[in-house]
């Protein structure tokens, strides 16, 4: 079969129609033109007057401290939920775990209204505590459905070998189970600290009066006229993302 | 060599159990292990803060509306009788709309990526997924935000066009329907993507040989062998997408200036502007129901629980 | 053997969802022993180990390790460890790792661990490969891997889940041979699963037999082979042919077969010792007799049989005749060929003491 060249030219050019906004995005956070529409040279004064935003700080700050909270809590939840599932194999597993996923498989609206609404029928006080409930319960299933699926995964033998060679259940989850399903546990850390440093939706729900996430800001600032601000900020993003995943990649291919 | 220095593990020596010389016809039971306590914090939260909200939900959606706030315990079903209102009914059909155009597209374009990404050699399989990778790990309102760039009246493209004189005057593309369907089907993409290319890459290409061997053509060969093994990556790709596109309330928003309004931004607005909890339950009730059906028709047509490629 | 037992299972009985798979079964095993557990896959003789190192629990019955009741005991409190049929190393940990485990967990100092891995890498013949991934192992690298692993606890009992399963023939002789030779070095009682009655044969100093949850016969390789208690016994490890008459069941080995018409000249070319052997009894045959000529067993049977099949298998030739009553019965000869055809009918016969009386178990 004759090798076509088509496939190689969709690839390439779809995928750089993905990086279009990311590239421009970039390149115009260095425009010095006040509007964005217009090329005014090269200039950092958006970088200057971004690391003047207080207001932009604060609610970085706020985003990392909801990312960090969300995450490891429900890294906890979501490992500790993983291995209990599949050591007890109790017939209300299933139906547990389904309930667990529909964070992430209704639209992100629904979970949001939801939250106002309990939220406000519990008593809460909306703010960073609500802001870390409602993002620990969609940050749970992809550490869920990662660890189980390396469990599911895992040579039985293995923890049982552990046992025959004297370990007690302790040991053979932190000599042996916790080491296999770790590289499972880090993906599931670093994709649901995406969503929840992404999130708009849930957040703008339960996020009160008092306390704005990152993205919550950008979208209010979108909403009243791109501020060219913005685009240093995303520029800035960007490069962190890149970063992160290329440390990603590297931890992986060590692990491999 | 192996002798014995004192080390060897006590061997139950003194743990001989009471009824052991008559135990021979008793059941043996072991003491039943705890793992179950490392479930609770899972079916705490879940009961708690996700099955409970989803039941709260149902039950607000019958109830009255309040004066300011909250809503008032009388049962009524009129929430879902002002669903029926052409005004919501309409939202519905435009959601399901454009929803369904921007999973078509996407399969279209995603399925193709997909395929020929699996058919890649190693090293450029891995160096596709970090391309991909980059773009679906930036924040969606930074994507929008540059394409807002490009796409703003009198933005790149304009200019671009004008300056090549293949048009003459602004194309005012902002703020319009097809503008939303292209935000939507960008955000989502990756998505379609991913579920595709995790079920062609697992997919034994050696059948597709074996079907070129015994006298298929290639459009032969692509429906009844690539086409059908792929399926539940395409399904579920179908599912990732059409279910968030009913939502994401701020590509409409942004990309569609006020004019264009989805389920989403009706209930958004039911929450923000018209304080109108019941109203807003009811709304995400049937929203609920549609995207549960969905999902159920995933689960009949492709027997499998897991998404796949969500991840 | 009742002075000096070791290990003793009392009437265990375990069944799972699919059905009862352990009988209730006793064996008694001396200090030392090397015992087999033979039979096919589904025999339940995984389970018999599981129980004896405590990963699964019997309904019914005791688990007695030197005179300690040890059935409700966990398995990291018993001293007995097991080989796991693929290994079951950690694949997260090196080699050296992989072997001091047991030791760590039993707080034995580093330096301890690391003198005690190299010792045990020199008995499995690994010197020097202690910092090796497990993924770059060879697969019977892993499993010298594995007994190490399994023999660094200085176990009182070592059970060995079909280990050489996966290797390939010349390899599996090879550690056949090692594992015997292990055995004897460190005294430690083996107890050994195998679907493969020649490595059964060749390594254990007794058998268990077993089919369908309860043990068949339990004996020495030569109690087990030549004087098989039960049909399925002596179709299993002797291959032999079941033979029903007078309401009796007889297990002929396919060897101990004569053919008396028309294969004699074959014979004495092939000259497999046990056909040389009968045809030298049978009467008034010259060592350089003609084809034709008829030969008769002294003391045995003989019966009219059809041949159906020849084919060769394992270096040697099989016929495979029909009775007239309708039962089959293989004769194995070396050699690749003989003159008789398919459909061709022919005399053959047995002497008396190679059919051994068998209870029938219907196989």
């Amino acid at each position: 079969m004759r090798k076509s060249r088509f496939p190689a030219i969709y690839l390439a050019v779809i995928t750089a129609l993905t990086f279009v906004p990311i590239v421009v995005t970039i390149i115009y956070s260095f425009n010095a033109s006040k509007i964005t529409s217009v090329w005014g040279g090269f200039s950092l004064s958006w970088y200057k007057e971004l690391f003047r935003d207080r207001d932009l700080f604060r609610a970085l700050k706020n985003s990392l401290i909801l990312g960090f909270a969300a995450c490891l809590i429900s890294a906890v939840i979501g490992t500790l939920g993983a291995v209990g599932v599949k050591r007890t194999g109790w017939k209300i597993n299933d139906f547990i775990s389904y309930i667990s996923r529909l964070p992430i498989m209704i639209p992100e609206i629904i979970l949001g209204m939801v939250y106002l609404a309990v939220f406000s029928f519990m008593g809460f006080k909306f703010g960073m505590l609500t802001l870390i409930i409602a993002h620990t319960s969609f940050c749970i299933p992809y550490i869920f459905m990662m660890v189980s699926d390396r469990l599911i995964g895992m040579d039985p033998q293995i923890e049982e070998a552990a046992r025959d060679l004297g370990a007690n259940a302790r040991q053979v989850f932190f000599d042996i189970t916790l080491p296999s399903i770790t590289p499972a546990i880090l993906s599931g850390l670093l994709l649901s600290f995406a969503m929840s440093f992404d999130d708009v939706v849930i957040s703008v729900f339960v996020t009160g009066s008092t306390v704005n996430t990152l993205p919550i800001k950008i979208y209010t600032r979108m909403k009243t006229g791109v501020t060219p601000e913005i685009n240093a900020l995303a520029a800035i993003m960007i490069a962190v993302t890149m970063i992160i995943l290329f440390l990603n990649r590297l931890y992986q291919r060590k692990h491999d | 060599m192996m002798g014995s220095d004192g080390r060897n593990r006590n061997t139950a020596g003194g743990s001989l159990s009471a009824g052991s010389g008559s135990g021979r016809a008793k059941k043996n039971k072991r003491k039943r292990s705890s793992v179950w306590i490392l479930m609770m914090p899972l079916y705490a939260f879940t009961i708690v803060f996700v099955l409970f909200p989803l039941l709260y939900m149902g039950f607000l959606s019958f109830m009255s509306r309040a004066e300011v706030w909250g809503f008032v315990n009388e049962f009524t079903l009129g929430n879902y009788k002002r669903i029926l209102e052409p005004l919501y009914l309409n939202t519905f059909k435009d959601s399901l709309k454009l929803a369904f155009i921007s999973t078509i597209v996407n399969i279209f374009i995603g399925y193709p990526y997909g395929y020929f990404m699996a058919r890649l050699d190693e090293k450029w399989k891995r160096i596709m997924m970090l391309l991909l990778m980059i773009p679906f790990w930036t924040s969606g309102l930074i994507r929008l935000n540059g394409w807002i760039i490009v796409f703003r009246s009198n933005g790149i493209l304009d200019k671009l066009l004008m300056g090549l004189h293949l048009t003459d005057a602004p194309l005012k593309l902002l703020y319009t329907y097809p503008m939303v369907v292209f935000g939507m089907i960008y955000a989502l993409m990756p998505f379609m993507i991913l579920a595709v290319y995790s079920s062609a890459e697992k997919m034994d290409w050696t059948l597709v040989e074996a079907s070129r061997d015994l006298g298929a053509g290639a459009a032969e060969t692509f429906f009844r062998v690539t086409l059908p093994l792929t399926m539940p990556g395409l399904l579920s790709g179908v599912i990732l997408t059409f279910i968030p596109s009913m939502g994401l309330f701020f590509v409409a928003d942004l990309l569609g200036g006020n004019k264009i309004v989805l389920i989403g931004n009706i209930i958004q607005q039911q929450l923000t502007k018209g304080r109108n909890l019941p109203f807003a339950a009811a709304l995400s009730v049937v929203l609920m129901v549609l995207t549960s059906l969905l999902i159920a028709l995933y689960r009949r047509i492709a027997g499998t629980r897991q998404l796949e490629g969500l991840i | 053997m009742a002075d000096n037992i070791h290990l003793s299972l009392k009437g265990i009985r375990k069944s799972f969802k699919s059905g009862e798979v352990l009988k209730g079964i006793d064996l008694d095993i001396a200090q030392g022993e090397f015992i087999t557990l033979l039979g096919a896959s589904g025999c339940g003789k995984t389970t018999t180990i599981r129980i004896i190192a405590g990963l699964d629990m019997p309904d019914e019955g005791r688990v007695i390790l030197d005179g300690a009741d040890i059935t409700d005991l966990p398995p990291e409190k018993r001293n007995v460890n097991t080989i796991f049929q693929n290994y079951a190393l950690f694949p997260h940990m090196n080699v050296a790792d992989n072997i001091s485990y047991g030791l760590k967990i039993r707080k034995v100092s580093k330096a301890e661990r690391r003198a005690k891995a190299e010792e045990m890498l020199r008995l499995v013949r690994l010197e020097g490969r202690g910092d090796r991934k497990v993924s770059e192992l060879s697969g019977g690298q892993k499993q010298r891997v594995a007994i190490a692993r399994a023999l660094i606890n200085e176990p009182k009992v070592l059970l060995l889940d079909e280990p050489l399963g996966a290797l390939d023939l010349k390899l599996r002789r090879q550690m056949q041979l090692e594992l015997k030779r292990m055995q004897k070095q460190l005294g430690i009682t083996f107890i050994y699963i195998t679907h493969d009655q020649e490595e059964a044969i060749n390594m254990s100093d007794r058998i268990a037999v077993m089919h369908k949850g309860l043990f068949e016969q339990i004996g020495t390789p030569d109690e087990i082979y030549y004087r098989p208690k039960t049909s399925y016994v002596a179709n299993f490890v002797g291959n032999a042919n079941i033979i029903r008459e007078n309401g009796k069941t007889y297990a002929v080995r396919s060897e101990n077969v004569v053919i008396l018409e028309k294969e004699a000249a074959v014979h004495f070319e092939g000259a497999g010792p046990g056909i040389t052997e009968s045809a030298q009894e049978a009467e008034s045959v010259p060592e350089t007799a003609v084809p034709a000529q008829k030969l008769t067993i002294k003391d045995g049977s003989e019966y009219d049989a059809k041949v159906l099949e020849k084919s060769f298998a394992g270096g040697q030739l099989r016929i495979e005749f029909e009775l007239k009553d309708g039962q089959h019965v293989v004769a194995s000869r070396s050699g690749l060929n003989s003159v008789l055809t398919a459909g061709q009918m022919t005399r053959i016969g047995w002497r008396a003491e190679h059919a051994v009386e068998v209870i029938d178990d219907g196989i």
